[in-house]
């Protein structure tokens, strides 16, 4: 046998157990069989509490993922609803593409003073529609006044962007009589509207928009939202304006489904594991 | 008709009397008057306590202090106003729980928003302590795992009260009282701190025995007498649902506190605070200089402390020889109280305003009408009380200044939303039977009235009298006029007929076939058991619902 066959058998061996070593180290060991294993000894987790630690951390954070994108399905499904012209007063044409919601109390100041805006780009543009959610946040004539608004909305939806004008830019101090006299003077049934505000139709009604509220972080009034731009206090014409635009560039981009994301999220996890 | 056929139908005709006489009888023993009911005034600060109850999250308007010390001034105010409505539910309206219990669920869950407890995390990292700091410590974001008792004693307090009053274990299941903690900057995560009532009830607990029984630290290693008050009676709470014995510590605590001096049980002054080391809450101990224990905070501790011990608290508040009482009342309508030494952190001397309270709080407690009668007329004549929306209150004044007369118009509103509401609706002891007449089965299945529009009605009276088997119910017309109203009646005993008077007049006889109707009210029992009221309110309306015998 000669010296350079020796030579080359002896490196070519020990090429091959390096290498080896090395595949070996990077083999990851089948989930399966890791799993039984450590059913059989769970010393070894016990042993190993930072394994324990890193696993928490792994769990809280998927908790924390699935929560999130319930989150989004759920208040994807409840701003369909609660924007609904059948469910919330609506000003502008019922069947236009961009929805701009507004939270308001008709005994709020920035709202008062944010009306001539808003109703001047209702005026303006023929794809947006306003859904107002009443939101009370004054006491008892506010609350009042929004169940009295919200009444006559259900009653005619036709008449109550005329309503809904006078009382959140009312000539004097807002009253009881007041509201009651508004609503005579643009041909409600009065005791109707009355029978509706007090009813506990009507009372459910503000608890639902006040949880949305709550769950969208809306900690004022007044506060505009449009697609996913959030504008809390006052607001001026140019400010609307630019949000309706940012609005309708946000409606062109294809967006994924409250669906899509719950299964984005499910299948992030399947991923991981 | 011979007298042989007249005798039975006379027979019947005296039996229908008889029977008819003693309902009479038994719906006329029940006299409304005798039963508590809140005034006018009451009502308008429950209504605006409600009110900042239900305000957003976030919205502080209402609540805000010259008192700028971190996070004492709203959330104590939270605190004290959610036991002011635990106090009105339990001694005037038993029998009307559903506005009472929302508003303490919306104030436990305002003690959990990050503006009130994020605060924590500054006075966690503490000062200089006492020159020997350069810069504050680290601190801890968690605002139970230690110290803090100023916020989890609260805590403690209002979700055993609910726990008490409703019966309802809402806070015994994890994560009940969680804080988010959401941190800025990039890749940093959330962290959740979850605890359930029981164990933030465990926690003080073991910090209170960790102390060698001096209580559970403030700032750290501050240990202050008042901050232990609200978790004391919040463990005789506790203790009374879940029958546990953390409130076996109270007297412990006590003995403590007089064996090493930081109170003087004669003199009735003691330590308001006491500085402990910062490692080890039972080592290091130094009291500050003792003071009287009816000024200052000391009426922090004594309304709530009156309920455990009764007759230590009276003692203190009238202080030795009974001469601290007339002292203090003295300096508080004097307006002396107005020309303390202000704080640095409280320039416009607010606390002023706070301590008037504190000490008006504290001798409604103890039952002392003379002096509560002469400061809130103090209040009627110089803190311009005002009604808004059915909401009665004392707006807050940052003029401190005081006139030849002694007056002082200045106002915390500490002192003007919770204080003198508190101290009107408490005649004596109210906190004392709120501790030791606590309520069980027997009062959950007790008749009780639902689904009042708060809007159109305020309800100024509803009582349950089991002696007589009636239930008691007052009426007021809300902020907002209504021609009719409608509530619903639960849990009487639908086998039975009961005898239903309205403003004092027998109007029907109600069981599940026949309903009531006269001019003004009408009753129907439907079909789930509860009984519809619906009545005109042009001004209050009495109904007096009693199981005939």
């Amino acid at each position: 046998m000669s010296a350079k066959f020796v030579i080359a058998f002896v490196l070519g061996a020990v090429t091959a157990t390096v290498v080896g070593a090395i595949l070996w180290h990077r083999v990851d060991v089948p989930p399966d069989r890791l799993h039984a294993q450590l059913l059989a000894e769970p010393e070894f987790l016990a042993d190993h509490p930072d394994l324990l630690q890193g696993a928490e951390a792994v769990l809280q954070t998927r908790r924390l993922a699935a929560e999130g994108a319930q989150r989004v399905a759920l208040m994807r499904g409840k701003w369909q609803f609660i924007t609904h012209p059948a469910f919330t007063p609506t000003v502008g044409p019922a069947n236009a593409p961009l929805t701009l919601l507004e939270f308001t109390d008709y005994t709020c100041e920035p709202c008062r003073r944010s009306a001539p805006a808003v109703r001047e780009m209702v005026d303006a543009n023929s794809d947006v529609r306003v859904a107002i959610l009443l939101m009370p946040t004054g006491g008892a004539l506010a609350e009042y006044a929004a169940r009295v608004a919200l009444a006559a909305y259900r009653q005619d939806p036709a008449r109550f962007a005329s309503l809904h004008n006078r009382l959140v830019e009312p000539e004097g101090p807002l009253t009881q009589e007041g509201i009651l006299a508004t609503v005579s003077e643009l041909q409600y049934d009065v005791d109707q509207i009355t029978r509706e505000a007090n009813s506990s139709d009507t009372r459910r009604y503000f608890k639902q928009v006040r949880m949305f509220a709550e769950e969208m972080n809306i900690i004022a009034v007044p506060a505009f939202v449009l697609s996913d731009q959030l504008i809390l206090g006052g607001i001026k014409s140019a400010q609307l304006d630019a949000l309706i635009e940012s609005g309708r560039s946000a409606s062109k981009a294809v967006k994924p489904t409250a669906i899509e994301l719950v299964r984005s999220a499910e299948g992030k996890k399947a991923g991981e594991e | 008709m011979n007298a042989v056929k007249r005798a039975p139908i006379l027979a019947l005709i005296l039996a229908l009397g008889v029977t008819s006489s003693e309902a009479f009888s038994a719906s006329q023993a029940v006299n409304p008057d005798d039963y508590p009911k809140l005034t006018k005034e009451e009502l308008g600060h429950i209504r605006h306590l409600v009110k900042m109850a239900h305000q957003l999250p976030g919205d502080w308007s209402g609540y805000g202090s010259g008192w700028l010390l971190t996070e004492r001034t709203v959330q104590f105010q939270i605190a004290f106003g959610a036991m002011t409505l635990a106090l009105a539910q339990h001694q005037y309206t038993p029998a009307y729980r559903e506005l009472y219990r929302e508003a303490i669920e919306a104030d436990i869950t305002k003690l959990q928003h990050p503006d009130i407890w994020e605060r924590w995390f500054l006075s966690s990292r503490s000062g200089a302590r006492g020159g020997i700091l350069n810069d504050i410590g680290r601190g801890w974001m968690d605002p139970i795992a230690k110290d803090n008792i100023m916020l989890k004693a609260y805590l403690l307090q209002l979700g055993a009260a609910h726990e008490m009053l409703y019966g309802d274990r809402r806070y015994d299941q994890p994560g009940a009282f969680t804080f988010f903690y959401n941190g800025p900057g990039m890749g940093n995560g959330p962290i959740k701190f979850r605890y359930t009532l029981g164990d933030i009830a465990d926690n003080i607990h073991q910090e209170v025995v960790d102390s060698d029984y001096v209580g559970s630290a403030c700032e750290p290693a501050r240990i202050f007498w008042a901050c232990q008050a609200p978790s004391s009676v919040g463990f005789i709470h506790y203790d009374q649902v879940h029958g546990t014995h953390y409130a076996d510590v109270l007297p412990k605590m006590k003995k403590s506190w007089v064996d090493k001096g930081y109170i003087d049980a004669e003199t009735y002054r003691y330590s308001e605070v006491v500085f402990t080391s910062w490692e080890n809450r039972a080592a290091g101990q130094k009291p500050v200089p003792l003071s009287p224990m009816n000024m200052d905070i000391g009426g922090w501790s004594g309304v709530y402390n009156h309920a455990w011990d009764k007759k230590f608290v009276e003692a203190a508040y009238f202080g030795a020889g009974g001469q601290g009482r007339d002292d203090a009342l003295q300096y508080f309508l004097s307006g002396a109280y107005a020309k303390a030494p202000t704080l640095m952190e409280d320039p416009g001397n607010a606390y002023s305003s706070v301590s008037w309270g504190l000490f008006l709080a504290y001798a409604a407690e103890v039952g002392d009408r003379d002096a509560v009668n002469k400061m809130l007329a103090y209040a009627q004549r110089n803190y311009n009380p005002v009604w808004e929306n059915g909401e009665y209150y004392y707006p807050r004044n940052d003029d401190f200044s005081v006139d030849g007369q002694g007056n002082s118009h200045g106002v915390d509103p500490w002192t003007g939303n919770v204080f003198i509401p508190m101290a009107r609706l408490n005649t004596g002891g109210g906190f004392y039977r709120l501790y030791n007449e606590p309520w069980g089965e027997e009062q959950y299945r007790q008749p009780y009235i639902s689904d009042v529009d708060r809007l159109l009605v305020n309800v100024s009276q509803a009582f349950y009298d089991k002696a007589n088997d009636a239930l008691i119910v007052t009426l007021e017309p809300g902020p907002i006029a209504a021609k009719q109203i409608q509530f619903t009646v639960r849990q009487l005993d639908p086998t039975r007929t009961y005898t239903v008077t309205h403003n004092r007049k027998i109007v029907a006889h109600l069981n599940r076939k026949s309903g009531s109707n006269d001019d003004d009210a009408s009753m129907n029992w439907r079909d789930d058991g509860t009984v519809l009221v619906t009545t005109k309110i042009p001004n209050a309306q009495t109904f007096v619902i009693s199981a005939d015998r």
